[in-house]
C-alpha cells in the first residue's frame, strides 16, 4: 500500500513538474527570434530596444511586442522623427509634465510603421502605442482585426 | 483459473483416494480462491484510483500553475528589465 502511495505521489509530482516546464519552457529557453524593428534599434546608444514574445494583453490574447524607449532627448527626437509623432498640444504637455501619461494608439502598416494605416487590408496593420511620459513607442504585432480591437478595448476600459 | 484447476485436481485425487482429502480442506481452498478474487479486484480498483488521482493532479496543475507574463524577452542592452518593460506596456494598455 505504501509503495502504491509513493508511486502515485511520484507520478503526481512528475505531472505538476511537467505542466510547469511546459508553461515556462519558452521563458527558460528563449528563442533568438527578434523583429526587424528591434534589429534596427538594438545598437542605438540613445534608444533601448527590447523584443517581448507572447506578451499577455488579456486572458486570451498574447502578442509579440517591440518596445523602443528613448534614453535621452536625442533618442526621443529620433523616435519622434522616425514614427512621425506629432508634438502634444499644450494642455497635454502640461499633463505630461505633471507626471500623467498621454498614450496615443494608431494602426501602422507592417514593415513601415511611419506610414499611414493600410485601410484596404486592415490585417496588414500592427498597433502602435506611444507613451509620451515614458518616451516609449511600442509596436504590437497583430494578425487580425479582432486583436487590434482587443488592444483598443483594453484601453477604453478606464 | 489455476486454483479452479487445482480444486478439480484435488477433488479427483480425493475421489481416487477414497475421500481421504476432507471436505473441509476443499472448502478452505474455495474460500481462499474467493479471497484472491476480491484481492485482485481491489488491486485493480487501487490502480485505477491511482491513475485518477494522477490525472486529477495534472488537471489541477494546468489550472493552478500560472502562465508567465510573457514567453520570452530579448534585449541585449545592459539595463534590460523585462518587468519594467511589461509594466510600461500594461500602463500603456490601461491609461488613456
Amino acid at each position: 500500500m505504501k509503495r502504491r502511495l509513493l508511486i502515485v505521489l511520484l507520478f503526481s509530482l512528475l505531472a505538476v513538474g511537467g505542466v510547469a516546464v511546459w508553461r515556462w519552457w519558452p521563458r527558460l529557453f528563449p528563442s533568438g527570434e527578434v523583429s526587424e524593428l528591434y534589429r534596427r534599434y538594438e545598437s542605438s546608444e540613445h534608444i533601448r530596444a527590447s523584443y517581448i514574445r507572447g506578451f499577455r494583453v488579456n486572458d486570451t490574447l498574447r502578442l509579440d511586442v517591440t518596445t523602443l524607449q528613448a534614453r535621452d532627448s536625442v533618442g526621443w527626437e529620433r523616435l519622434k522623427e522616425d514614427f512621425h509623432i506629432q508634438p502634444a498640444p499644450e494642455f497635454y504637455q502640461r499633463r505630461i509634465e505633471q507626471g500623467k501619461d498621454l498614450v496615443s494608439v494608431r494602426l501602422a502598416p507592417k514593415g513601415a510603421p511611419s506610414l499611414p494605416a493600410d485601410t484596404v487590408d486592415v490585417s496588414n496593420n500592427n498597433v502602435m502605442a506611444i507613451s509620451r511620459l515614458h518616451r516609449t513607442v511600442s509596436i504590437f504585432y497583430t494578425q487580425t482585426e479582432a486583436e487590434q480591437k482587443a488592444i483598443c478595448n483594453n484601453q477604453l476600459k478606464l | 483459473m489455476e486454483n479452479e484447476e487445482s480444486i478439480e485436481r484435488m477433488l479427483e485425487e480425493s475421489r481416487r483416494s477414497g475421500g481421504r482429502q476432507t471436505a473441509a480442506e476443499i472448502e478452505a481452498l474455495v474460500g481462499n480462491l474467493g479471497n484472491r478474487r476480491w484481492r485482485r479486484r481491489a488491486n485493480r480498483l487501487c490502480n485505477l484510483l491511482g491513475i485518477v488521482v494522477v490525472v486529477a493532479v495534472a488537471g489541477l496543475a494546468v489550472a493552478w500553475v500560472p502562465s508567465p507574463e510573457y514567453d520570452s524577452y530579448v534585449c541585449r542592452q545592459a539595463d534590460a528589465s523585462p518587468s519594467a518593460d511589461c509594466q510600461v506596456l500594461h500602463q500603456m494598455l490601461s491609461q488613456r
